[in-house]
């Protein structure tokens, strides 16, 4: 027997092994430490799940900052944004019937906002080695000043904004939540209670 | 003898592949994933889809092995060598638009991207159809995240509001009298965030964004009398 027939026989062996293993859950997630290996039933490139909550089902169960940010995000300009994302930004404001003021208010703060997030996130990945090597930089605490960014621009909105403004923001965010999918995983532990 | 070396590495390494059932790694993507349209003045419709999170992944993993059942530590092939993860979007409307990618970063790294695409709408009634997807791709192992795909249709209905209009405490104005000269109003929801300055006007022409049936958004200005509604 060749060495590349045995090996064949060793992966058709252990293929009909594993067939009987992946259908078992050997243990709960939250009961693994870092070096304990997740054994899941095989899913396409045996990823683990995530938990996802669609916005088109359950709206109510978005965060309020996940929602704001991912808001944020769309309709914050950057550095050199396109012709296309600049009449984005001009009908949203539109729509959210923001003008004068209001309308220089909220492109302004959006505009630090989207910079202070460049930032932010730069900074968190300078600090992901290049090589993946089992080193993950403090997600959390990413997640968490993330977040307070989110927070303070909601709070300098409140002040540059018209009360009214600011009610329609609101309003508007919470409609646009039925779009939005979120990773439970990608949210600061503390906004999923 | 090296080739026997090379075979018999190899067939470890399945061994600790399929037995571990995470042969490419143990990744666990957390992405967040919105779409948003927005009408203009001159009914250009633009879809934005913005997807951002990161990959939690780990490179080593135990296993049991010896003659006493010990606990071993092996290492994921894929992190022996360069990885990188890949943000993409599909954004289409009516034909415009594509896949986009935005730049590589490292597994462990934290992306943020997103894609404008904005197409001019046809007169009511018609609907062009519009489409989504993010993906995050890794360079060893392809896709790890997919939104999936969404495909719907996008259309404006215009709706003419008339006399009297209400001001709000805040120069707002709402309408609930409808002033259609022919046909019949698609959207009747109350406008959202109108202000005008100094007064209200006694007919508005509003423009109703049509996202898969759903009247999502409208803006409006001022006209002269009643007009066609759709």
């Amino acid at each position: 027997m060749t060495h590349r027939t045995l090996i064949r026989s060793v992966i058709a062996l252990l293929a009909l092994a594993q067939t009987f293993l992946g259908q078992q859950q050997l243990v709960p997630k939250d009961q693994l430490d870092n070096q304990t290996v997740l054994l899941t039933p095989a899913k396409t490139h045996n990823h683990a799940t995530d938990d996802q909550i669609d916005g088109s089902m359950h709206p109510e169960l978005i965060p309020n900052i996940a929602a704001y940010r991912l808001f944020f995000l769309a309709v914050g300009l950057t550095a050199n944004p396109s012709a296309g994302e600049k009449t984005m930004q001009s009908a949203q404001l539109q729509q959210l019937g923001f003008e004068g003021k209001d309308s220089e208010g909220f492109t302004r703060v959006l505009q630090t906002f989207r910079a202070k997030y460049n930032d932010l996130v730069n900074t968190y990945n300078a600090k992901v080695p290049a090589q993946a090597t089992g080193f993950a930089p403090d997600v959390d605490s990413f997640l968490s000043e993330r977040d307070a960014l989110v927070q303070n621009t909601l709070d300098e909105l409140k002040v540059e904004l018209s009360p009214a403004a600011f009610n329609r923001l609101g309003a508007y965010v919470n409609v646009e939540k039925t779009r939005m999918k979120i990773s439970t995983g990608n949210q600061r532990s503390s906004t999923n209670k | 003898m090296r080739v026997k070396m090379k075979n018999t590495a190899l067939a470890v390494m399945i061994l600790v592949c399929l037995v571990s059932s995470v042969c490419l790694g143990q990744m666990t993507p957390h992405y967040d994933t919105y779409t948003t349209y927005a009408l203009d003045a001159n009914d250009n419709v633009s879809q934005t889809v913005v997807v951002e999170g990161y990959t939690q992944a780990q490179c080593t993993f135990t296993y049991v092995c010896g003659p006493n059942n010990q606990q071993c530590t092996g290492t994921y092939p894929w992190c022996s060598q360069p990885v990188t993860h890949t943000p993409s979007i599909y954004n289409v409307v009516n034909g415009i638009g594509g896949w986009s990618n935005g730049t590589p970063v490292n597994p462990f790294s934290y992306s943020v991207f997103s894609t404008t695409t904005t197409a001019p709408l046809p007169p009511a009634p018609a609907t062009v159809p519009a489409s989504t997807e993010a993906k995050i791709i890794c360079s060893v192992v392809g896709t790890i995240f997919d939104s999936q795909a969404f495909t719907t249709k996008i259309g404006e209905r215009i709706t003419y509001y008339g006399p009297p209009p209400i001001t709000g405490p805040d120069d707002s104005c709402s309408y609930n009298m409808l002033a259609c000269s022919t046909g019949k109003a698609t959207c009747k929801q109350a406008l959202v965030g109108i202000i005008w300055v100094p007064s209200c006007p006694n007919y508005v022409r509003a423009a109703n964004l049509v996202v898969s049936g759903t009247c999502l958004v409208s803006y409006a200005r001022s006209a002269s009398g009643p007009g066609p509604c759709n």
